[in-house]
């Protein structure tokens, strides 16, 4: 199978495009903290339904140009289609069941991604070279799960925050903040659907690497490879994370500190896999 | 001639864990108003107690006792502590500045919540203590009487309390910031007071699925938990009940911790570290500090809440200037009538006694001489009665002018009885019942 062509520079614009109207959208959305009025509040939500407009945009150029519709090919699909993921989680929770100035902390995580896609798809991405079912499963449920973390580290930021100013018995402010109880439930809930995922695609990567035998990419000492690793070192914590109701000490803001850890390491693993295909 | 002083410390001057060590229980209070009446027996003296201050008012004679230093003594004594634990806490003040003061706590003007209604009924009830204690005299009477009618016009005329963040509201405002649902929380009342109530009628409007109340007795909490459609729960099993509670209002009289570390971390560890919102809305305070360094417990106590309270308030809202005039307009109107108060009996006494000088003089010097007519007579009486009267005129209208801005009459008025001779009769012309400011001049 040929390697799929770079994104051409009206994809990777889109793309840009996007990042810039999140960034727009968050500013506003910063903004209301001092003019709490609801004609920036629907600014800034405007703003991020244009972004994900623009980034699907950039995605459905992308897969007709290749024709091919699953877009984890490269490092410019995989990271624009995480980001978008994030991005419209983040307006359906806030649509669902609203967290004040969760779009503060998670828009941060979906532009680095926008830029970093933009950036792969100019110095000419890494290819997967898609092998089949197992595959694409693998880097779907991989890059999902990841998605699903990236909330769990944001709603866990949000938590600490929280849970230091009613600690620190701070002012309540005019502007509504979610609960602490509210932020935990987000945060078991995207562990547990992120977990389940990662899970998903810990078992497929095996599979895969079974398959391929000594063909896999991460050569015959894959079980101590960097990506191999950090994946299950990551599965680790968040097995921990998810655990707080059976190992009660740690729910809180422990639960949030170790849904920060567990992301922090997951973009490292993703960029692992990313810089180098090769896994090593 | 009494003089009057107001000694203390509040919110601003001393942290709640020494006003909390220096707090009198209303059984504690009446006790030391006994004490100072034994100690003290010619001063009028009101104890005035609250989570916010501690403040001793007094009349007192001039140069005569007790002190200030004596009075920081007798609170030392008092609550066990040691003077200088307490000393660079103090504040004193004296005349005019005590009656400004007492206005202002009465309005509510000097409270951490600006234009919160309780203090009003606190200062009306330090009061009747000291009534029924004996202490209050006819100095204290007329300046708590004041005090009071001052504090109920502020009510009634500005709206310095209205729109303003109750502690009950700002609790349930914590209460949400840390739990999502309520209908799964069980809200838990140690202590069956006046704020506990407060309070937990703020939180039973979030809809708890379970509402306990505890107390020692047992009557009072089967009233209050009834109130709320709660159920009254027994004090011998509490750590059960805090383990079950998410939520809990403490507002006992204990004068030490009824919830310490050892015990919560016991408490939260059956838990299962479930998060924890404490409310200690007592004074002294019903949980140690330390209980809120505990991983997942939200301790809150009343300076917390009250300084959150106050930090929604704008200190400088027109209510608040408005009211601040009224209080300085009731000093300027008390002061000029506690003036003639005082000085107008030692005036008359005054001139009284120096035609009666004259009067003597004139006769000894008449019935030396012959030949006076009884024209003559009336004539050397007019003209000794003149002389009384001009000799008197400048050092009385000095007196009445210079007392008129910031009342330091009493010196001037003790320099005239030493100096006239005149002590002991003007304290006579002072009503020994509680009297009615502005009913007498």
């Amino acid at each position: 199978m040929t390697p799929p062509a770079p994104p051409n520079s009206g994809q990777i614009a889109l793309v840009l495009g996007a990042a810039t109207l999140f960034l727009l959208g968050g500013a506003i959305s910063l903004a209301r903290l001092w003019r709490p009025t609801n004609a920036l509040r629907l600014t800034a939500k405007s703003l991020a339904y244009f972004g994900i407009c623009l980034g699907l945009a950039a995605l459905i150029w992308r897969s007709i140009d290749r024709g091919n519709w699953m877009p984890l090919a490269d490092n410019f699909e995989t990271l624009a289609t995480l980001a978008l993921l994030l991005a419209g989680f983040t307006l359906y929770v806030q649509r669902a069941k609203p967290i004040p100035g969760l779009d503060w902390f998670l828009m941060p995580i979906v532009i680095a991604m926008l830029l970093y896609a933009a950036l792969f798809g100019i110095m000419h991405p890494a290819t997967h070279e898609p092998a089949g079912i197992w595959d694409m499963a693998h880097s779907a449920s991989s890059f999902a799960g990841a998605a699903a973390f990236g909330v769990a580290a944001g709603v866990g930021a949000m938590y600490l925050i929280a849970s230091a100013r009613l600690r620190r018995k701070a002012a309540i402010g005019q502007s509504p903040a979610a609960s602490l109880e509210r932020l935990e439930n987000l945060t078991h809930w995207s562990v547990s659907f992120g977990f389940a995922l990662l899970t998903v695609g810990i078992v497929t990567g095996l599979a895969k690497i079974i398959m391929q035998g000594r063909n896999t990419t991460l050569g015959a000492h894959w079980m101590t490879s960097p990506k191999v690793i950090l994946a299950f070192t990551v599965w680790l914590i968040y097995a921990v994370a998810l655990h707080t109701p059976i190992t009660p000490a740690i729910r809180g803001r422990k639960s949030a500190l170790l849904s920060i850890v567990g992301f922090v390491l997951m973009v490292a693993t993703l960029m692992t896999v990313l810089c180098m295909p090769a896994g090593r | 001639m009494l003089r009057l002083l107001v000694m203390g410390l509040n919110h601003k001057t001393a942290p709640l864990t020494l006003r909390e060590r220096l707090a009198f229980s209303p059984d504690e209070r009446n006790a030391a108003l006994l004490a100072l009446r034994h100690q003290f027996d010619q001063c009028e003296a009101v104890l005035l107690s609250t989570c916010n201050r501690v403040e001793l008012y007094m009349a007192r004679q001039m140069h005569g006792h007790p002190r200030p230093a004596e009075l920081a003594e007798f609170l030392a004594e008092n609550r066990r502590l040691k003077v200088e634990e307490f000393q660079p806490h103090l504040y004193e003040k004296s005349e005019r500045d005590v009656v400004t003061h007492l206005f202002s706590v009465a309005a509510s003007l000097d409270s951490m919540v600006l234009g919160e209604t309780q203090i009003l009924s606190q200062v009306r009830e330090a009061y009747d203590a000291a009534t029924e204690a004996g202490t209050a005299g006819p100095m204290l009477h007329p300046l708590f009487q004041r005090a009071i009618a001052v504090g109920k016009q502020i009510r009634s005329e500005t709206t310095l309390g209205e729109g303003r963040v109750s502690v009950a509201s700002l609790a349930v405002e914590y209460a949400r910031r840390i739990f999502d649902v309520f209908g799964d929380k069980t809200v838990l009342s140690i202590g069956a007071g006046k704020m506990s109530e407060l309070v937990l009628g703020g939180i039973a409007e979030l809809k708890p699925g379970s509402l306990l109340v505890c107390n020692r007795d047992p009557a009072k909490a089967r009233t209050l938990a009834a109130k709320f459609n709660g159920s009254a729960v027994d004090m011998d099993e509490l750590v059960e009940h805090l383990a079950s509670a998410d939520i809990i209002i403490t507002g006992t009289g204990s004068t030490e911790p009824i919830i310490t570390r050892p015990m919560f971390e016991t408490v939260i560890r059956r838990r299962r570290y479930k998060p924890v919102f404490l409310i200690d809305l007592a004074v002294p305070r019903d949980v140690a500090a330390d209980v809120g360094k505990i991983e997942n417990v939200y301790l809150y106590n009343l300076d917390d809440l009250q300084t959150a309270v106050s930090a929604t308030l704008g200190n400088r809202s027109a209510a608040a200037v408005e009211a601040a005039r009224i209080v300085e307009d009731q000093v300027r109107e008390f002061s000029a009538w506690h003036r003639a108060r005082m000085m107008g009996p030692l005036i008359e006494q005054l001139y009284q006694r120096s035609h009666a000088l004259a009067q003597d003089e004139l006769s000894r010097t008449v019935g030396r001489l012959s030949g006076v007519t009884d024209g003559d007579r009336r004539q050397l009486e007019e003209l000794t009665r003149r002389i009384v009267n001009k000799l008197l005129h400048d050092p009385i209208q000095v007196l009445r002018e210079t007392q008129s801005v910031h009342m330091p009459m009493t010196p001037y008025l003790h320099a005239v009885e030493k100096l006239f001779k005149l002590e002991g009769q003007a304290a006579s012309t002072e009503s020994p019942e509680p009297a009615k400011p502005g009913g007498e001049a």
